[in-house]
């Protein structure tokens, strides 16, 4: 395998959930809700997908439905604080984040799973082979080795970008989002709307968990997201809740790691510093070409 | 944002009765209990033996009751760390961070050979020098950043607070690592110095002189926000940057000094705990001090002479987390799980309309003809929000 078809094959692996996680938190961001929970959605998400793997007999499937949708219940409960009981967003995503962390490590190490510190499964996602494409340099590292979620993540993405600029619901989400006050004068039913996008960007960090834990590792272990769902939101903040944009950062940070990743081996660069380039690409992303156009402070004000 | 958490009543001095508190108070309480006993069902444990464990570890003896004291004092640091920069209207999110920073240049300057053979007291001023100043530095980028670019702080920290994490790992892993003191245990450095090491104020405990210099600063920092031109202009610049511009205040210095101020004391919270607890710097660093530092102060509205109150509450659920693990083998992390959810139920800030509905078909004493209609969705603009506290 060449260097880039390496790259891009690894690049999707690191990229496909901090991409679910993100165009999940576009639909916040484009209802102006600063939603630094991804990473809450993500964990739990990761946590049930493998444990529910676990007890309901081994069929995948139905774990990535359990962490799709533990992802989606922690982010209506996140609304429900947030649009109904007044809550600071900030400081409940930070909550929700840490109760998260709580949840998953405390669930991890008591009862039966006592002792470990993770879950190992013994199969994960199906991934598809196609020995045909075995030879073709760069398409083989688009499609083999690759589960189904990745290229579902593809359609999801056009579907997330069609859905905010062309429906009716993107865009009561925008019309939320401008103007709470004038959205609801022209009857967009503004907390349902909310509520709408809190659930969307749980369900889709919750697939993401779910792909971080069953696609690759097949495993999970305390902290797995280690920040994926952070990354995911600031390639938000970087695109301005553009669809195109939201995506392309959020691959170029998973693209990032997996670059140091390649470039690494061999090298006596230690791993540490690998694990370092997202955040480093993030920052300097969010500093160099700027968070969008609106930031969260117009909004507040 | 600033303007938000003033509409939803986070920074102002709320004038609510005793009672309300109180009520407030046992709501929080008893909606905790319920969600951690449900959290500890689901782990397969008896809520009531947890909370047993949990009371016995933290305050069941003195001992118990000492280390809950020592457990408290870094997050003292970390609260009042996030309590200092929020006045200045700044998020800092990676107070995590920080500390972790703080807690290596205090290993590495409490045992490498230029500091180690100075005599106590000089050596130890450096180690929380050290300790205070790499808290500092990492705090610097997120805030220039947002002073050059624009760039949200509270990203940026908390970003940041990964990446030290890593660092820290590389540091301790390959550079500094010194042969553990007990086979199986976390890598480490070398352990301070005796010139280095904090003095004890109960022999034999985690509890440092650290616990006395966390409760002076917050006092320092009451008495600055409260009692100094300095600090009511930081306040001021908290409240409403432009405005305080306006009146001639440099609000970017003022921001940038109260973010690396934040830095330093984390910082120094990292000290307290390489003197405290671990004597060198370790990876993985297994604690969210940093980050439950934020929760403490927010459970307080960052008022700096609650913060030492929040602290020993949060820290005696730590102790009583490890007290659990070790008397009885249960997960300690069900300490961290409840604090994150007492901070959930306590940032709730008003009751949803249809709630407040039932409460007056109830026939509680509560005046329904004051409230506002209730739109017919049920939810309030942050309009209708801020009018109804007024009202209050």
């Amino acid at each position: 395998m060449n260097v880039l078809t390496q790259l891009i094959a690894s690049g999707l692996t690191l990229g496909t959930p901090i991409v679910l996680a993100a165009l999940g938190g576009m639909f916040s961001y484009n209802a102006r809700v600063f939603n630094i929970a991804l990473e809450a959605f993500m964990l739990v998400g990761a946590y049930f997908s493998v444990t529910m793997t676990q007890s309901l007999g081994g069929s995948v499937w139905l774990g990535v439905l359990a962490g799709v949708l533990a992802g989606g219940l922690l982010a209506l409960i996140m609304g429900i604080g947030v649009l109904s009981w007044g809550a600071d967003e900030v400081i409940l995503g930070i909550a929700f984040n840490l109760f998260a962390l709580g949840l998953t490590s405390y669930l991890l190490t008591s009862g039966s799973n006592s002792g470990r510190g993770f879950i190992q499964l013994g199969h994960g996602l199906p991934q598809v082979e196609l020995a045909s494409l075995q030879h073709v340099p760069i398409l083989s590292g688009l499609i083999n080795g690759h589960d189904p979620i990745v290229f579902a993540s593809w359609l999801l993405a056009a579907l997330a970008a069609w859905i905010i600029y062309r429906t009716r619901f993107g865009l009561r989400v925008k019309a939320s989002g401008e103007s709470e006050l004038g959205a609801r004068a022209v009857g967009v039913a503004v907390w349902r709307t909310k509520m709408w996008t809190f659930l969307l960007s749980g369900l889709l960090s919750g697939l993401g968990g779910a792909e971080l834990a069953l696609g690759s590792v097949h495993l999970f272990s305390q902290d797995i997201t280690a920040g994926a769902g952070i990354i995911a939101f600031a390639a938000v903040v970087f695109g301005g809740g553009r669809p195109g944009r939201v995506i392309l950062g959020a691959l170029l940070f998973g693209f990032a790691e997996a670059g140091a990743g390649v470039a690494q081996v061999g090298s006596t660069v230690p791993p540490d510093f690998v694990l370092m380039v997202p955040y480093v690409a993030a920052i300097v992303a969010l500093a160099v070409l700027g968070g969008g156009r609106r930031s969260r402070r117009q909004g507040a004000a | 944002m600033t303007l938000r958490l003033a509409r939803s009543g986070l920074l102002r001095a709320r004038r609510s009765p005793l009672g309300t508190g109180l009520a407030r108070f046992a709501g929080v309480t008893l909606a905790s209990a319920v969600v951690g006993s449900v959290i500890v069902l689901l782990g397969g444990g008896s809520p009531v033996g947890v909370a047993d464990g949990l009371i016995q570890g933290s305050v069941g003896n003195t001992s118990a009751l000492v280390s809950s004291l020592g457990q408290a004092t870094p997050l003292v640091f970390a609260a009042l760390s996030f309590a200092v920069a929020f006045h200045a209207g700044v998020f800092n999110a990676g107070g995590q961070g920080q500390f972790l920073m703080g807690a290596f240049a205090t290993a590495v300057v409490g045992f490498e050979p230029p500091f180690a053979g100075l005599s106590a007291p000089v050596h130890l001023l450096l180690v929380l020098v050290a300790g205070a100043l790499a808290g500092a530095v990492w705090s610097a980028p997120a805030i220039l950043l947002k002073m050059w670019r624009g760039t949200d702080e509270i990203l940026t920290s908390l970003m940041l607070s990964y990446i030290a994490v890593n660092l820290n790992d590389w540091l301790v892993l390959d550079k500094f690592r010194a042969a553990a003191i007990q086979p199986g245990t976390n890598a480490q450095t070398t352990v301070l110095s005796p010139s280095a090491s904090f003095p004890l104020l109960v022999q034999g405990s985690s509890l440092t002189f650290m616990a006395i210099i966390a409760v002076v600063a917050c006092i320092a920092a009451m008495i600055y926000y409260r009692f100094s031109t300095a600090g009511f202009e930081t306040r001021l610049v908290g409240a409403n940057p432009r405005f305080a511009v306006a009146s001639g205040i440099f609000s970017t210095r003022k921001m940038i000094m109260a973010m690396l101020a934040s830095g330093a004391i984390a910082g120094l919270g990292g000290s307290a705990v390489v003197g405290g607890f671990f004597h060198a710097d370790i990876t993985p660093f297994n604690t969210s001090v940093g980050f439950n530092g934020i929760l403490a102060s927010l459970l307080v509205n960052n008022v700096p002479l609650l913060i030492p109150f929040a602290s020993v509450f949060f820290g005696a659920l730590q102790q009583g987390g490890l007290g659990l693990q070790i008397l009885s083998g249960q997960s300690q992390y069900i300490a961290d799980t409840l604090t994150a959810v007492i901070i959930i139920f306590a940032a709730l800030r008003r009751q949803p309309h249809r709630l407040q509905a039932v409460w007056s078909r109830l026939g509680s004493r509560r005046p329904g003809g004051l409230e506002p209609p209730a739109s017919p969705r049920g939810d309030a603009s942050p309009d209708t929000a801020a009018a109804e506290e007024v009202q209050a």
